[in-house]
């Protein structure tokens, strides 16, 4: 005869997955946005300094 | 009256067919260009090319180009455009300081933070409305009244400003998702979608602000254009990369954040005045502390940005430069010598009270004494003027146009002493406010306690040294350059300071805060904040624009409007206090709007239920 116990202390036991997709999202669109403005406000694209 | 409208009309009529067709630099004529432009633009075959719309040069005006409508022109457009300027800051920064405390929360899972978030973005929901109301109304105006000149800016801007208003919308609609989806996406990774769309309206608004400065800048100091005639001859990058424009965008992302966080300081305020209980108070001051830290934290850094726009202001055109800091202008400068003085001392009174607030604050109340004369004798140095208009029977007296004594304190090098060391001594009052509510464990306490000590006696010697030698005793060249030691100085304090306090801080026993234990007195404070910052913003940003003197786009477009020489010091005071003034007014019906959403009516009582609780008794 097996009691419950024995069988929770046998039975292998995955915990759920945690998904952290949220994060990975925020990073991400964290990266692009710094990305976005070193484009914008830092690459000269080929223009060069001009004081008038 | 009527003679408005059929102004008004091809303005709005060029502006529609303009933005519909793409074809803005062809409105130079459309909107009536001068007809040797016109016939310039037109190949011989008679057809327009864009090409050669294109490198128009810029229009010469004559007063007739400017519509009549019986007051000062530029008077409307001076309220208007700083109106919206202080609008568009208050929506731009609160956002930003938002999503960081969010975060804080959601990583310390701190509700409280959450929720000051969130009563944050009311304030900024609530302002987002009048700031697209201010704009609307410049955008009219500037048509209706400067109509050859926005002409030109369309023909150099072109469709960027459609960017520009795609950008309106994708803010309005992050803004709008952003605080009513705040309680639907709050745990998991709901949450963290919820400050991914806080990133993306962070970016857009910050977008929003870089792309309206290219066109104030572009007017200081114009880029991607031929010298000689204005006419464009650059891209759409030449023209926004021009030698001002970073400098700006550093300098107002900064300031924005500081005007922000004062603003909402004051609501915070005006809440803990008004409430009735312990705990709407505790919340409520611990709201202000958060805000006078924004505050402040985004001030200290401004010098240094203005120390850049100012520098490459100068290098761009001196006679711009010895025009804003040595000639009339130079006299508004002592009045913002006062404003920033006013927020200082504002900022740091705060934080001394607040030291109230814990029982380990003791330790350091005999500091604030000695904090307090570096910050009254800085203040009195830097409203020190050079040049007084004297009689001849004081310039007797005097023996000279300047005072023996006071005189070199009139000078820059004084006041760099003066605002370096106030900056260092309000970064000590932090420092200490820091530690008031912790008692520190680490063994080595006295070894980093002398570090912290040995560099702010070397940075203040320093700061001190470099003013006097350089300013005093060698010529221009260094003088100039002496306060990049200064700086130095200031940012290894402040950035030593965190470093150290943060190694120190590790295992250290935190002291119990009592929120809401501060004196009302304190709160005044708050709202001294936001007055000092708006004035101040009303100033500056007139002594920026005004640097332009007679011109609309800098030596390359004339102003030839009535209005075109720089207004009399008092004309200047009255319309800068008075714009002060309405803001604050417009800022007091923010707060009564949303303190008008969490008010509810109580019901009232039916006849029925008056009888009903006679019968119950």
């Amino acid at each position: 005869m097996t009691t419950n116990d024995e069988l929770t202390e046998h039975t292998p036991v995955t915990a759920p997955k945690k998904s952290n997709w949220g994060s990975k999202l925020f990073f991400v669109t964290l990266i692009a946005i710094l990305i976005f403005f070193w484009w914008l406000l830092i690459f000269s694209g080929g223009v060069t300094g001009d004081h008038g | 009256m009527h003679s408005i409208w059929r102004l008004l009309l091809p303005v709005v009529m060029v502006a529609v067919i303009g933005f519909g067709s793409g074809l803005f630099p062809s409105t130079t004529m459309a909107a009536g260009g001068t007809a040797e432009q016109h016939s310039a633009a037109i190949n011989s075959d008679g057809v327009e090319h864009e090409s050669i719309a294109a490198s128009l040069p810029a229009p010469k005006l004559k007063r007739s180009d400017y519509p009549n409508i019986g007051t000062s022109s530029r008077a409307i457009v001076w309220v208007v455009a700083q109106m919206h300027l202080f609008f568009g800051a208050l929506v731009l920064a609160v956002p930003i300081f938002v999503l960081v405390i969010e975060l804080i929360g959601f990583k310390t899972n701190d509700d409280r933070y959450d929720d000051m978030a969130h009563e944050f973005m009311k304030i900024s929901l609530t302002a987002y409305a009048i700031t697209a109301l201010f704009g609307g109304t410049l955008a009219l105006s500037l048509f209706l009244l400067y109509p050859q000149f926005m002409s030109y800016m369309m023909q150099a801007f072109g469709s960027q400003v459609l960017v520009y208003a795609v950008l309106f919308f994708l803010e309005s609609i992050l803004l709008y998702i952003y605080y009513y989806g705040w309680n639907a996406l709050r745990y998991g990774n709901r949450k963290w979608v919820h400050l991914t769309l806080g990133l993306l309206l962070n970016a857009v608004g910050t977008t929003l602000l870089v792309v309206a400065n290219s066109w104030s800048t572009f007017m200081m100091a114009p880029s991607g254009i031929d010298p000689a005639t204005g006419a464009i001859t650059g891209s759409i990058w030449e023209i926004m990369k021009g030698p001002l424009w970073n400098p700006l965008n550093l300098h107002r992302f900064i300031a924005n954040i500081a005007f922000g966080g004062a603003v909402v300081g004051a609501y915070a305020a005006f809440k803990f005045l008004a409430a009735r209980t312990a705990a709407e108070k505790a919340h409520y001051d611990w709201m202000g502390y958060t805000s006078n830290f924004i505050a402040i934290l985004a001030f200290l850094p401004l010098p240094f940005a203005g120390y850049w726009l100012m520098a490459e202001v100068y290098a761009y055109s001196q006679q711009m430069g010895i025009l804003a800091m040595g000639g009339i202008l130079a006299w508004l400068f002592v009045i913002q010598a006062v404003l920033i003085c006013t927020i200082l001392l504002a900022g740091n009174y705060y934080l001394w009270t607040g030291m109230a607030r814990t029982e380990g604050g003791e330790r350091y109340r005999w500091l604030t004494k000695y904090i307090a004369v570096v910050l009254v004798l800085g203040f009195l140095v830097w409203i020190t003027p050079h040049n007084v208009i004297y009689t001849t029977s004081e310039i007797a007296r005097l023996g000279g146009g300047n005072h023996p004594v006071l005189g070199p304190l009139g000078i820059m090098p004084a006041k760099n002493i003066a605002v370096f060391l106030m900056l260092i001594v309000t970064f000590l009052s932090f420092q200490l406010y820091r530690r008031a509510d912790k008692v520190i464990t680490v063994a080595w306490q006295d070894w980093g306690n002398a570090l912290m000590i040995t560099i702010y006696v070397v940075a203040i010697a320093n700061v001190i040294f470099a003013g006097i030698y350089y300013g005093y005793f060698t010529n221009t060249v260094y003088k100039v350059g002496s306060s990049v030691i200064q700086v130095m100085s200031t940012v290894v304090v402040i950035v030593s300071g965190v470093v150290i306090d943060t190694l120190m801080f590790k295992g250290a026993k935190t002291l119990p805060v009592f929120w809401g234990k501060v004196t009302d007195r304190s709160q005044y404070a708050l709202f001294a904040l936001p007055i000092a910052f708006t004035w101040l913003m009303a100033l500056m940003g007139y002594i920026r624009s005004s640097v332009r003197t007679h011109w609309h786009v800098y030596a390359v477009m004339e102003d030839k409007s009535p209005d075109n020489f720089i207004p009399p010091l008092a004309t200047v005071g009255n319309m800068v206090t008075g714009i002060t003034l309405l803001f604050l007014v417009f800022v007091l019906f923010i707060f009564w709007i949303a303190n008008l959403s969490g008010t509810k009516q109580v019901p009232p009582a039916r006849e029925g239920d008056s009888t009903l609780a006679e019968g119950a008794q």
